[in-house]
């Protein structure tokens, strides 16, 4: 057949055809724009990111330590051209006003920034009055406005920084934004260089990050600032640097912002494939209306492949035309988002034209339509042409080979789907086999759910119920089909949201009932009694008290960390070529693993010395305290294989400039959850005698004590900080939840493609419904009864939906929550009749509207 | 000489009906001459378009052989019948079987097309005037009334000039006086085509037309007239 005639009748093929074109092309519409509108986001957002990643590192190149940081760095940066340097000491505090009784009220935990140098070297520092860090002197602070209300404050006001008086010199309006756990320590404010001095925050072990930015001005070129930072992360001796560039260094997230984006792009996938339960559907209802005219043409001569290329040119177009529109509307998901959140991405999302997005949608959308449809296509060749002499003519067999590959089409597609979705074919062939089990269930329920129904004694139900009832089970319905698309979407959802607040309490539960509920940390040796009466003032049902060392690992077996530093650094450089990459582009590998044992061997390391093990801690080789000749070691396991340690080895530190061997006796394993007081190396009692020692506390009282001991640990001790894990879990909470409420509003596309399935499944039948409607009508039936007829008959298959979905979603979170997140899970049962109902309900309102055309017909027009 | 248009060589066809196996052609020889015309007549159920549709290949018969222009019907597969039946064969049916979603030049367009003939559109209107639609080309089936819509089907059965015409109760579906018109147009046509009709009817006057006439009862022949 020409091509030309071809197409002649695929246009042809169109005519008549309006509501299912209505239908097809809406369930493809609504995959395609969640899996565009996605990557079109995702794409928005990531540029936002990078044309703003200057003014969110605040510098071109950032290096930062636990320590302080070498003077080389200086020497480097006078090396390279035009190079500006700012220093910017982080670390937090409680901060508080002054109370009309002097003492300090209204406490919050701050992070307090000490700025040397002009600050931000990119991006604003908006401050009222105008001004920024031109404000700061050694007694005055800038605060943000959030802050300075809650505290009921103003700028000139007093605010008490560690119990050190400073003047609100300005109330910050808008800063260089934070991302990440930072962002969840307190708000931030900041001081000069001269007044983190007055305040006592700066002893031996306290925290404090140092951290110095640098910027090459506005002609340096990506390979300038590469350059840079390369001659800083090879300065000798100095592997606990943490080196960032503005290009590399994923500002804000980067690797978790990547995850969520894959995540949901797989979450739009399967609207998509749920839109392809759709398209099967509506082809497979289409063929059922058309086998006269296919028999007709069988008859005039033409073969059943040349009747399927044009009813496959026909879904293709349709298809296009389907996955067209869903772009266009995925490609203004973007434009929307920043209209309602503008503040999503510091400096707004950029928003450009997603071509490679668009196309992965295309090819989705219409692969998925195309193979969806050939199954139902098969049914080209089972229509004998003898049908033009006898309606009941025997249909033929099909050829094998076409029935298998037809049957194999629907796989094809999803894990064609999922390849170019993910771009990896390991997790595609599982999404396909999961996919693939996770429907069969569904079907299976729901045909036996079907099957259920069809043995109903109807005759003792009530009329409208008896009809429903019955239309589920009639063939030809297609009620499987769109029963198990609603299953599906419905799953998504529900699953999400039963994931997420079980995670949300889980984070509760996961606290153990004895755990302490707030931390002292920084309390200095002459604070620890004042430290531990407050607590028992304050009635707390547990104290905890433990002393923290701060030292550096200088010999290992004897032999000098420099010597260990350089062999892992040649080793490394070994290994650079063998890095692999991922898609995400985070390279990992065995010079990963070395990074990492560089920075444990050269970094600060905090220790503690305890005679006995917490409940938090086993020792899984060796004995504690069991070697009377040597000052011993108990080191975490895992830090351990890091380091190379093992029972036995020698491992030398510099306490406070001196010198102490210890031996590893012991290695443990550590619960990190147990929400107590855990160090990866402890030594025995009395090994750091004489060394400066720093002590934590922690206690258990009820949350309403909380913030009379705060007050009153801050007024005392005010170098003190406390940290209330209440506050910390509903900051965690609080992100899991924004987090959720995206991947929920995704998975509401589903359950929007699978009621479009249900419509396009009524729509597709209208024919016949026409004149059942109209016969019904010449019975003497009521437009108010039939309406409730039909609706009962949607809201049932929807209802059946809603059931398997939710059934489905409990056994999903139930396996998730079990075996991943590896809690103990108490399912909440009402989800099954409250899905159900829901669905019945919207599968009964799409239903009537699909039906609309049908339910307006008189009855002579149908029965003529 | 060149092979009869049609042979039936004991042609036998059953069918099951729930456990019953029913014989509706029991070994029926017939041969149907090239330019003929054969009325096959019978009541119900006697197997007449059970026998129309094994000689268009429509169906296979349990046993036997059906030949049409020489071919043997049952070593060809479904494809090749159905390009047999695309070059050689043009078909009436009692209830038109025209395509409802396309137009009355479309439906005539279909075999023109399908056979890649030159100046389709020509012919298709051509013949839509001779049958006496020219008015009508761009109107859908359900726009037509029975007369007309069997006038769109006899356009498009000739217009590829089919050496075979096969046709199933043509008039069954109009009253006598459309149905005489319709006849006597299919009968000028196929002169003008000079193809064989095969024709299966119940009304003895319709069958009256043909040259032949062949009565069935029970899947056998029970007598074969020719006029003089």
């Amino acid at each position: 057949m020409k091509l030309a005639i071809a197409l002649r009748w695929m246009r042809r093929e169109s005519r008549g055809a309006r509501g299912r074109m209505l239908y097809f092309t809406a369930c493809l519409a609504v995959g395609v724009a969640a899996i565009v509108g996605v990557a079109a986001l995702s794409q928005a957002i990531e540029n936002g990111f990078r044309e703003s990643s200057r003014e969110i590192l605040g510098a071109d190149v950032s290096v930062d330590a636990r320590r302080l940081l070498p003077p080389q760095l200086d020497e480097i940066a006078a090396r390279h051209s035009g190079v500006e340097r700012t220093d910017v000491l982080e670390t937090a505090s409680m901060v508080s006003a002054l109370g009309p009784d002097g003492r300090a009220r209204r406490n919050v935990l701050a992070q307090v920034h000490a700025l040397t140098g002009r600050y931000p070297l990119y991006g604003d520092l908006v401050t009222e009055p105008a001004g920024g860090v031109a404000h700061l002197a050694a007694d005055t602070a800038l605060v943000p406005a959030d802050l300075l209300r809650d505290l009921e404050l103003e700028p000139g006001d007093e605010i008490l920084i560690a119990g050190t008086p400073f003047r609100v010199a300005a109330a910050i309006l808008r800063g260089p934004p934070q991302f990440g756990f930072s962002s969840m320590l307190g708000p931030r404010l900041f001081v000069s260089g001269e007044g983190l001095k007055r305040a006592p925050l700066l002893f031996v072990g306290s925290r404090v990050r140092h951290r110095a930015l640098f910027a090459l001005g506005d002609g340096a070129t990506p390979g300038d600032v590469k350059a840079l930072a390369a001659d800083f992360a090879s300065i000798e001796d100095a592997a606990y640097l943490d080196v960032d560039t503005h290009i590399d260094a994923g500002p804000g997230g980067r690797q978790s912002r990547r995850r969520l984006q894959s995540f949901l792009g797989r979450v739009a996938l399967l609207s998509a494939i749920v839109g392809g339960i759709g398209v099967a559907q509506i082809v497979r209802a289409w063929l059922a209306g058309r086998t006269q005219s296919i028999a007709v043409l069988r008859c005039l001569g033409v073969r059943p492949r040349e009747i399927l290329l044009i009813s496959l040119g026909h879904t293709t177009l349709l298809a296009f035309a389907g996955s067209s529109i869903g772009a266009v509307l995925g490609c203004g998901l973007p434009l929307l988002v920043d209209a309602l959140v503008p503040n999503l991405v510091p400096g707004g999302l950029s928003v450009t034209f997603p071509a490679v997005a668009v196309a992965r949608g295309m090819v989705i959308g219409v692969g998925i339509a195309v193979c969806f449809s050939l199954p139902p296509l098969l049914a080209i060749w089972r229509v004998s042409p003898a049908r033009v002499l006898r309606a009941d003519a025997a249909p033929l067999p099909a050829p094998r080979w076409i029935a298998v590959a037809t049957a194999l089409a629907i796989g094809g597609g999803v894990l064609g789907a999922a390849i170019v979705q993910s771009d990896k074919i390991a997790w595609a062939l599982w999404f396909t086999a999961g996919f693939a089990v996770l429907v069969a269930l569904l079907a299976l329920g729901a045909r036996a759910l079907i099957a259920a129904a069809g043995l109903v004694p109807r005759r003792r139900l009530e009329r409208h119920l008896a009809h429903g009832v019955a239309a589920l089970a009639r063939p030809g319905a297609g009620t499987i089909g769109a029963v198990v698309a609603l299953g599906l979407g419905t799953m998504v959802v529900a699953t999400m949201w039963l994931v997420e607040t079980r995670l949300r309490e889980g984070l509760l539960a996961q606290v153990p009932p004895g755990a302490p509920s707030v931390f002292l940390l920084d309390v200095q040796p002459e604070q620890r009694d004042g430290v531990r009466a407050a607590l028992e003032n304050a009635a707390a049902l547990y104290v905890d008290e433990v002393p923290l060392v701060m030292g550096r690992i200088e010999s290992i077996d004897g032999r000098p960390v420099d010597e260990l530093v350089a062999e892992e650094r040649a080793a490394d450089s070994h290994t650079a070529d063998s890095r692999t990459v991922d898609p995400s582009g985070a390279k990992r590998g065995p010079g990963d693993r070395r990074r990492r044992s560089l920075r444990s061997l050269t970094r600060e390391q905090r220790m503690t010395t305890l005679e006995t093990l917490g409940p938090s801690n086993r020792v899984v080789a060796g004995e504690l305290w069991s070697d009377p000749d040597h000052l011993e070691l108990s080191v975490e396991q895992g830090f351990a294989r890091r380091l190379g340690l093992e029972l036995g080895t020698r491992v030398g530190f510099d306490v406070g400039g001196k010198p102490i061997e210890l031996r590893v006796t012991s290695l443990r394993e550590v619960e990190w959850q147990s929400f107590s007081f855990n160090f990866f190396l402890v030594a025995e009692p009395g090994a750091f005698d004489g060394a400066s020692t720093l002590y934590l506390a922690s206690g258990r009282l009820p949350a309403a004590d909380e913030a009379a001991l705060q007050d009153s640990v801050v007024a005392d001790f005010p170098n003190v900080s406390v940290l209330r894990l209440g506050k910390v879990i509903e900051q965690v909470s609080e992100m899991i939840g924004r987090t959720a409420a995206g991947v929920g509003a995704l998975g509401t596309f589903t359950v929007l493609a699978a009621l479009l399935v249900l419509a396009g499944a009524a729509s597709a039948t209208a024919l016949r419904r026409r004149r059942e409607i109209a016969l019904l009508k010449t019975l003497g039936v009521t437009r108010a009864g039939v309406v409730a007829l039909l609706a009962t008959e949607f809201g049932l298959a929807g209802a059946l939906g809603g059931l398997i979905g939710g059934a489905g979603a409990l056994s999903l979170a139930w396996a998730f929550l079990t075996f991943v997140a590896e809690q103990s899970v108490d399912l909440p049962w009402s989800l099954l009749p409250i899905a159900t109902l829901l669905c019945g309900l919207a599968a009964a309102l799409s239903g009537l509207l699909a039906s609309l055309r049908a339910l307006r017909v008189r009855p002579i027009e149908a029965l003529r | 000489m060149p092979p009869a248009a049609i042979e039936c060589i004991r042609v036998t066809k059953r069918m099951s009906s729930g456990a019953r196996v029913l014989t509706i052609l029991a070994e029926l020889d017939l041969s149907v001459e090239r330019g003929d015309s054969v009325a096959i007549v019978g009541p119900s159920g006697s197997g007449k378009s059970t026998l129309l549709g094994l000689l268009a290949g429509l169906d296979r018969p349990t046993d036997g052989e059906v030949r049409l222009l020489g071919e043997s019907l049952g070593e060809l597969d479904e494809d090749e019948l159905a390009l047999l039946r695309r070059h050689h064969v043009g078909f009436v049916f009692q209830d038109f079987q025209l395509l409802a979603n396309i137009t009355a030049i479309e439906n005539v367009l279909l075999p023109l097309e399908l056979s890649g003939a030159d100046g389709a559109d020509e012919r298709a209107t051509e013949l839509l005037q001779r049958v006496g639609l020219a008015e009508r080309l761009h109107h859908y089936p359900s726009q037509l009334s029975g007369g007309e819509q069997q006038r769109v089907a006899l356009a498009r059965a000739f217009a590829t000039r089919p050496p075979v015409l096969l046709a199933d109760e043509p008039t069954g579906n109009l009253d006598g006086v459309t149905g005489g018109a319709a006849l006597d147009l299919m009968y000028e046509l196929r002169e003008q085509a000079g193809s064989t009709l095969v024709l299966v009817t119940h009304d003895p006057q319709v069958a009256e037309r043909a040259r032949r006439r062949v009565r069935l009862v029970d899947g056998r022949i029970v007598s074969d007239e020719r006029d003089a």
